[in-house]
């Protein structure tokens, strides 16, 4: 009864925690994938996989492969989470079988979940916890079975196995196997200091020779967070409580005793629900930070970008959402016309500060993305190599966009390196082989709509450097060079508006209106040369400005002349009729924005933007 | 029964691992190969040069060696031929400035025929046992792991000699060993951890010299030959891209300085020449007989980069007394960059007969420079050459001379134009260069393909580096 009860709720488990996970960590299973490379290559499995805690990584990226796959993350984690909880609860069998503790040896998984929503905590820190309670079972299946000394041995062997294949937990292994031995047999416990002891010395030896670099790779829950960074002191509770557990048995064991079957399964139903409540609550508390851009970032790697418009990210004012949204707008071809639809906060929305976040692998990705649709290859390329290089495992994405830009500028031998490396992958190998007809095939290469138009962008042999006179100096140059570079021109004109570069909006509508760039001018830039000429409007009449726009233009502007004369507040005046023209932005948004800066001045911590 | 089966097996299977074979049919084309290893000349002590037989995927080939009495051959798998250790540095003893021939066969219609075969020339002077080098990408801005290596030229084994996990993922760079000695070695840590590491016979220190207040951190060190000092220069680096460019970046200093450091004495020696507010100083190095100093030198161009192809080094050389770690007073100009051409990394042999430098048409970076080449001065007439052989269309930089002046190792950029590989070339009594090779490795079409490093700044030592990883570690924490 009791075990038939624990399978019922080991798959009621099972099945809510997958529906969770895919509910609050969707988007971030996406992400992991985007986060590692897995070649099928046997020289490149030997050296990446066969060090400590090699196997467990090599099962870790086997699974986050597949994470490429609708619901797949969370089935996977969901699983292994559930198996681990499951596996733990029967390690604990000697001391009781017990209902009440299934509930509890899930808790741990929930932990890790819950760590899972740092993306610098790695997978295979799941992988590993699944590992521990793998051998737990393992060791605990045969402790009865064997004679002390032989018991002393197996659990030694076994300890020193695990931290090969997962490194840190092996510790955890080790303690864990003292405590159910102190629980469940106290005389024979000293027995078990064995592996606890060889786990230390083994740890020590390979921090000695420099296998591991810290002590923390050899012992902690840390060891699977990102190096590079210090986990905080939370990624120790998954393993404290996973240690205590053992304690907690005979407890439950007495109570269960003490209880009828219906009131034992419905305390255990209660304690699961309770469980679940936290599960839902500590994902709450800590999906906030970083999930809109990595919700937003799929939609990009997918080139999904109606869905990334139409996610409920759309209205932050983030600068960094903001360079997603209108990138997203470039390709549905609305960057102007949709402009103003969204909270633009400056120039940065188009185009984040290149210089405090270009070497954040979570922005880079976006912003190779940006730089390849205003036709900027040489930056498109330098990011997404910086993405490829910063982590440890590359990105498939971003090998892709090498690709790509290498094809766009001949770097043939190159494009074709960057092919290899993908076509050992799963999911990216048919798109790899596919980009082989490119290879040396320039007649190809110049008439394809996307690699085509993009070479067409490229000034032939230009001294001039990238990023180094600000975003709209490159965009001009790509204009200068392509006139039929559209999306370029759409950045240019919005970042001229999001600027409220008066000279710049008069030399751009002067040097291009009229011409194949710009034969007819956007509304948004219509606006824009009316509101900084409207003493001259033979003027805006030549660059394109059309009567009805001035018209538009006189009657605003008799709108907030008698708003302002009746004080009025003009912000929720104009909104109906002139919320998504640059003539709001103008006069509502702008001053806000201004006024923020100027809050910021005065109180150094205070934050600009919601990032 | 058992025993006969038994028997037959094993027997097939040496037959088949084994079989010699022989060749029914020649075929009037080259076999196309990588690594490019054909008429080459190679060190009497080096690895296997072990190549792969391109589009060979499921063909059977077969590769005959031959030199002298000494005949082996290598079964390919995928035309990918793995020579066997032992039995190649058998071949290597006993044909001494003697030729290899390498004959490449392919079973066609259960023929073997055989390309027309090709030559390795076995040269008498040995190559310095190990070659220490950086891997890092070759990037622009982010990394993650990095660390110097040491790889054992005599076979295939790697080893790292300091990584960045050991000290959180820092940037560390530029090492330098005094005169190829791998118990005395130099190299820096950025960031956390930050500073200058010293390595002798065995012991760690981190130095901490006071610097004069123009000085911002060290790079490209050079140690003198036999006295204990380190020449570096001290660069605040930058780099920028270019739109569109057979060159992809542009590096570039705003400042840059050369200083002596006196490890003796813990202190900093520079001079009024090698300071100068009005020139970069770069690429110091000590001459064999350790009394002169070489450096790279231009009048400062602003602003940079926009101005970069204005920048030209000349090579300078001072005079320098190890005696009492002074300057002299003088400074010679030995090659004058003019306007058209600069020139950077100086390297005088071990024996002083021979000086190679780069010779580029602007700024200090030959890495970046697609026309960068080396060129080689005879210290003796004066005279200056390219070393055609070994130079490519793409970027040689960093080379470094073997102990015995024979062996010049660099850095080219040759296989993709982005990731930098060493190559070797031998030069004789003459001064002549012969074709470069690749630093081999046992399967170098996978290895080469699958490496996202670039092999950065590599030094010949003649021994491995024996202080571990864990001792430098624990004292630069």
């Amino acid at each position: 009864m009791n075990k038939r009860l624990a399978y019922i709720f080991a798959t009621l488990i099972l099945v809510l925690l997958v529906l969770h996970l895919q509910h609050v960590q969707r988007y971030l299973f996406f992400f992991r994938e985007q986060m590692m490379m897995f070649l099928y290559d046997p020289s490149i499995i030997a050296d990446r996989y066969l060090g400590v805690a090699g196997p467990a990584q090599l099962l870790s990226h086997l699974m986050v492969q597949f994470f490429k796959l609708p619901y797949m993350g969370a089935i996977v984690t969901g699983g292994l989470c559930t198996l681990s909880a499951l596996l733990l609860w029967k390690s604990l069998w000697r001391i009781t079988q017990s209902l009440l503790l299934l509930p509890l040896a899930i808790l741990p998984t929930i932990f890790i979940c819950d760590g899972l929503f740092d993306v610098y905590y790695d997978y295979v820190g799941l992988v590993a916890f699944f590992l521990f309670t793998l051998f737990l079972f393992i060791d605990q299946w045969f402790a009865p079975r064997l004679s002390d000394w032989w018991r002393m041995a197996a659990t030694t062997l076994l300890a020193l196995l695990l931290f090969w294949m997962a490194g840190a937990v092996a510790m955890l292994f080790a303690v864990c196997t003292l405590v159910i031995e102190l629980v469940a047999a106290p005389r024979k416990s000293w027995q078990l200091l064995l592996p606890i002891l060889a786990v230390a010395i083994v740890g020590a030896i390979c921090v000695k020779t420099s296998l591991l670099a810290d002590y923390r790779y050899a012992f902690q829950n840390g060891a699977y967070y990102e190096p590079i960074l210090k986990p905080t002191n939370f990624y120790h509770t998954p393993w404290i409580l996973t240690a205590v557990l053992p304690l907690l048995a005979p407890l439950a064991h007495f109570v269960s005793d003490k209880l009828r079957p219906l009131w034992l399964t419905v305390c255990s139903l209660a304690l699961l629900v309770l469980v679940g409540l936290f599960a839902v609550h500590s994902a709450n508390r800590n999906g906030q930070k970083m999930y809109p851009m990595i919700a937003m970032d799929h939609f990009i790697v997918t080139h999904n970008w109606q869905g990334l418009l139409d996610s409920p990210y759309t209205k932050s004012g983030n600068f960094l959402l903001m360079n997603r949204l209108n990138l997203a707008l470039s390709h549905e071809g609305k960057l102007l016309d949709n402009f103003f639809d969204y909270p633009q906060v400056g120039p940065y929305s188009i185009l984040t500060e290149l210089k405090q976040l270009s070497l954040d692998v979570e922005i880079t990705t976006t912003l190779s993305e940006i730089f390849y649709q205003m036709d900027n290859i040489a930056s498109a390329m330098e990011k997404a190599f910086n993405t490829v290089e910063g982590l440890r495992y590359g990105s498939p994405s971003n090998m892709q966009m090498l690709v790509r830009t290498n094809i766009i500028f001949g770097a043939y031998p190159l494009a074709e390196k960057y092919i290899r490396l993908l076509e050992k992958t799963l999911f990216y190998k048919d798109w790899a082989s596919d980009q082989r007809r490119y290879l040396y095939n320039e007649e190809l290469i110049n008439s394809d709509p996307e690699y085509g138009a993009k070479r067409k962008s490229l000034p032939p042999d230009c001294e001039e450097f990238t990023q180094s006179r600000g975003a709209y100096a490159d965009l001009l140059l790509t204009i200068r060079t392509n006139p039929k570079a559209t999306a370029a021109r759409d950045y240019a004109i919005g970042y001229l508006l999001l600027a409220n570069d008066t000279p710049h909006i008069n030399s751009f509508a002067d040097e291009f209106y009229g011409t194949e760039l710009m034969p007819e001018t956007p509304q948004r830039l219509q606006e824009a040369i009316v509101a900084a000429n409207e003493k001259d409007l033979d003027y805006c009449r030549s660059r394109g400005v059309s009567e009805q726009t001035i018209h538009q233009y006189q009657q605003l502007k008799q709108t907030v002349v008698d708003a302002r004369r009746n004080n009025q507040e003009i912000g929720g005046l104009l909104r109906p009729q002139y919320g998504n023209t640059y003539w709001y932005y103008l006069l509502v948004t702008s001053p806000q924005i201004a006024k923020l800066i100027e809050q910021s001045k005065k109180q150094p911590e205070a934050s600009m933007s919601a990032h | 029964m058992k025993r006969t089966l038994y028997i037959l097996i094993m027997y097939t299977l040496f037959t088949a691992c084994n079989s010699d074979i022989s060749i029914d049919r020649q075929l009037d084309a080259e076999a196309d190969i990588f690594p490019d290893y054909k008429e080459i000349t190679i060190p009497c002590n080096i690895a296997p040069m072990c190549f792969q037989l391109n589009d060979a995927k499921g063909i059977d080939t077969r590769l005959i060696i031959e030199g002298g009495n000494e005949k082996i051959q290598v079964k390919g798998e995928d035309g990918d031929f793995d020579i066997p250790i032992d039995k190649w540095h058998k071949l290597l003893a006993a044909n001494r400035d003697a030729d290899l021939q390498f004959i490449v066969c392919r079973l066609e219609d259960g023929k073997w025929a055989a390309y027309r075969p090709f030559t390795m020339h076995v040269a008498s002077d040995s190559i310095d046992s190990y070659l220490a080098y950086r891997l890092i990408p070759p990037g622009y801005g982010l990394w993650n792991a990095m660390g110097i290596y040491q790889r054992c030229l005599e076979s295939f084994e790697e080893t790292p000699i300091m990584e960045n996990r050991q000290t959180e993922y820092n940037c560390m760079n530029c090492h330098t060993f005094q005169s190829q000695n791998p118990k005395k070695m130099c190299f820096h840590l950025r960031g956390n951890h930050g500073g200058s590491v010293l390595v002798r016979s065995g012991r760690v220190e981190k130095l901490n010299p006071e610097f004069p207040d123009t000085i911002k951190g060290i790079a490209y060190p050079a140690w003198h030959p036999y006295a204990d000092y380190i020449a570096f220069s001290s660069n605040r680096v930058a780099q920028s891209f270019f739109v569109h460019h057979r060159q992809r970046i542009e590096v570039f200093d705003t400042r840059s300085d050369a200083v002596v450091l006196d490890i003796a004495r813990n202190r900093v020696i520079t001079a009024p020449e090698l300071s100068s507010t009005r020139d970069w100083e770069t690429w110091p190095a000590f001459s064999a007989d350790g009394k002169t100093l070489y450096y790279s030198t231009a009048p400062i161009v602003e602003p940079m980069p926009q101005e970069y192809k204005k920048v030209h080094f000349s090579v300078c050389t001072i005079g320098f007394d190890p005696e009492s770690g002074t300057f002299g007073q003088q400074v010679d100009t030995l090659f004058n960059a003019g306007d058209s051409l600069s020139f950077n990394y100086p390297r005088e042999s071990p024996d002083g007969r021979w000086l190679v430098y780069n010779r580029q048409e602007c700024g200090y970076f030959p890495i970046n420079h697609k026309e960068s080449d080396l060129w080689l001065r005879d210290q003796k007439t004066g005279e200056t050459r390219p070393l055609e052989a070994a130079n490519s269309n793409d970027c040689e930089s960093y080379h470094t001379w073997s102990h015995n002046s024979h062996w010049l190792g660099f850095s080219s950029r040759r296989i993709d134009g982005l990731y930098v590989c060493p190559y070797f070339t031998h030069i004789d009594d003459n001064g002549q260069a012969t074709k470069a090779f690749i630093m081999p490795q046992r399967h170098p079409r996978t290895f080469y393909d699958n490496q996202l490093n670039s092999y950065n700044i590599p030094e010949f030592i003649t021994d491995a580096v024996e202080v571990s990883q864990h001792t430098i570690a624990e004292t630069v924490w």
